[in-house]
């Protein structure tokens, strides 16, 4: 059992429209990660699905890799939306 | 029987096997596992309550879920034998949850369409819970007879070696 795949799990609440990440677990196929994911993230009503995924089938960014990646956008502040008038009438922007 | 005499053997197979289950609890064979094992105990004792609540209600001597289920001799438990096999290796507590779960969850789903509105009510509900039961108990037995050839003979009824 200790040859189990780590599996991401990824449940989606009743108030939200997609999945968060919530945790990790081990199981030996989708079903069993499946069900293991009910048993151990949705026991207080948190959910209404649940992905798993296998925790090497992700493909992450190196933190290595923070400055080239990340630091370029600090710099553009115009990609914020911030600067336009909003014309009157128009709320909850 | 009388309907007191069968929702009390409802009551206690879902209270000792329970029980048992629940005496597993921090030693399954990965925390994911201990934590099903848990609940599906707390499951079985949730339904245990109701039913030795509705048993109590029918008698309608006074006794509630706590006297039926703390304040009787073992002579008088009404459970199958089945739920007091002890819950030996992992092997044999799946084996005894699949027999169980495929009673249970038929059985409640049948209930859950009773004329007596309480028995129906108390039999919807756990069906819920008891179609999840057999589906990871099911899971297992499948896994471990698809697994080696000693998962597949403890599976067939091999003892343990």
């Amino acid at each position: 059992m200790k040859d189990w795949p780590l599996w991401e799990v990824f449940i989606r609440s009743s108030h939200g429209l997609a999945h968060k990440h919530v945790g990790s677990l081990r199981a030996a196929d989708a079903e069993m990660a499946i069900g293991n994911a009910r048993d151990v993230y949705t026991r207080r009503n948190e959910g209404v699905s649940i992905w798993v995924v296998r925790s090497a089938d992700i493909a992450a960014s190196s933190p290595g890799d923070k400055e080239p990646l990340f630091d370029p956008a600090r710099s553009k502040v115009y990609r914020h939306p911030t600067f336009f008038q909003l014309i009157d009438g128009v709320k909850h922007m | 029987m009388s309907l007191f005499d069968y929702v009390l053997r409802l009551g206690d197979n879902a209270l000792i096997l329970g029980q048992q289950l629940a005496a597993l609890t921090g030693h399954g064979p990965v925390i994911e596992e201990d934590i099903a094992t848990a609940n599906i105990a707390l499951d079985l004792v949730g339904e245990a309550r109701l039913w030795l609540s509705l048993a109590g209600e029918i008698e309608g001597a006074g006794r509630d879920e706590d006297d039926l289920a703390f304040l009787r001799d073992e002579i008088d438990f009404r459970n199958l034998l089945l739920v007091e096999r002890p819950n030996g290796d992992f092997a044999d507590t799946m084996a005894r949850q699949f027999l169980f779960d495929a009673w249970h969850e038929a059985l409640l789903e049948a209930l859950s369409a009773s004329t007596d509105a309480r028995v129906a009510a108390v039999a919807a509900k756990s069906w819920k819970e008891a179609r999840y039961h057999l589906s990871h108990s099911g899971g297992w037995v499948i896994r471990l007879g698809d697994g080696t050839d000693y998962s597949h003979g403890r599976m067939s009824g091999r003892p343990a070696s």
